[in-house]
């Protein structure tokens, strides 16, 4: 076998189980908001459709008029739920915004209004608050393109490399000597 | 056997299997967070899913880049020509991404977060999210050293003369001296 035929039988031994791995990773079923309720005065209990991480999710509580209620540690317990202790809710109108990641990486975010409905869609203002919310969401456009270009790049690369080369230079060390010049004997 | 001479071949085979695996991670990353919807914490490449600390790893981080900078520090001095040029631009912006990585080194060691965030930060992080901004890091001395190492493989005659190393193989070499 030729030594670009090598390369090409190794580059294929590597993708393939990377190929396999990644076509064998499921898509994860959508994280839902079940159902919320405060508990007592201190503590907002939220629950979903499946386990969610309490370190990766993020829980804020504000009252009517905007003001963020201290709220502690996100906890899991047992049926899919996420709590977290506030200040105190308090019988007043009040507002909770979550963004949620499963234990499989699936994720789901949303505001909820007591008494108001649910604007689950997303409020934006109410998300952007959320303590430690740092990471950001969806497709970025300019990183999708660096990966394109890379990629392109590659794959152009290793086509120019993998097609035959033309042998027409000779590698010169003789002071004086001079390309298509004889060699001598 | 020396780096630039009849090692030179050998070194940049694998500094290339090295590089095009750390790129294919975040290809994989990418495929994670936009085709399989995962949320971005858990989208941690192929290593980062068995290995989830790797990727929190500020010395892992700061290693690569260390590594990077001494595979394209050590190998230019073979680069001729149009290669020479495009190798030593990723050089020169991989100094930057080290010290980047530096800075967030010493951030976490010391526990002291620039701009008052909670976190680790990149100096460029002001105007740019930090997988965004490194994935454009990797990318912009990932291509100028793609070509670079492209063009050193397929050199002009005066290139070919030039390199010191074995990297491309030529028809005849003359080693005796003329009389």
């Amino acid at each position: 076998m030729s030594a670009r035929g090598r390369w090409v039988v190794l580059v294929l031994l590597i993708l393939a189980p990377l190929g396999l791995w990644l076509a064998g990773t499921d898509r994860p079923a959508p994280l839902a908001l079940v159902s919320s309720s405060p508990v007592g005065p201190a503590e907002v209990r939220l629950t979903f459709s499946a386990d969610a991480d309490p370190a990766l999710s993020h829980i804020a509580v504000a009252t009517a008029d905007g003001r963020q209620l201290e709220a502690g540690p996100v906890t899991a317990g047992p049926g899919h739920v996420l709590s977290v202790p506030v200040q105190s809710v308090g019988a007043g109108a009040y507002t909770v915004a979550y963004h949620v990641i499963g234990t499989r990486g699936e994720q789901v975010s949303g505001v909820i209004r007591s008494g108001g409905g649910d604007a689950a869609a997303a409020d934006e203002d109410a998300l952007a608050a959320l303590p430690g919310h740092e990471h950001e969401h969806g497709i970025d456009p300019l990183s999708g393109i660096l990966l394109a270009i890379n990629l392109l790049v590659v794959l152009t690369v290793a086509a120019l490399l993998l097609r035959p080369r033309r042998l027409t230079a000779v590698r010169l060390r003789v002071p004086g000597w001079l390309p298509g010049v004889s060699q001598p004997s | 056997m020396s780096l630039n001479r009849t090692g030179h071949r050998v070194a940049l085979n694998v500094f290339l299997v090295v590089t095009l695996a750390h790129w294919a991670e975040h290809l994989v990353q990418a495929y994670q967070i936009w085709v399989l919807g995962w949320a971005r914490p858990q989208a941690r490449g192929v290593l980062g899913q068995f290995y989830p600390w790797l990727v929190k790893s500020e010395w892992m981080h700061y290693g690569y880049a260390a590594v990077m900078l001494a595979g394209l520090f050590l190998l230019r001095p073979a680069f001729t020509g149009r290669a020479r040029t495009w190798w030593t631009v990723a050089l020169a912006i991989q100094f930057w991404h080290h010290i980047e990585h530096f800075l967030l080194l010493w951030q976490a060691q010391t526990g002291h977060n620039f701009f008052g965030k909670p976190v680790p930060t990149s100096l460029l992080q002001v105007l740019y999210p930090r997988v965004e901004l490194h994935l454009f890091y990797n990318s912009i001395v990932f291509i100028p050293m793609i070509i670079g190492m492209y063009l050193h493989l397929r050199p002009n005659r005066r290139e070919l003369e030039d390199a010191p190393c074995d990297c491309v193989a030529v028809e005849s070499r003359p080693a005796v001296a003329v009389a």
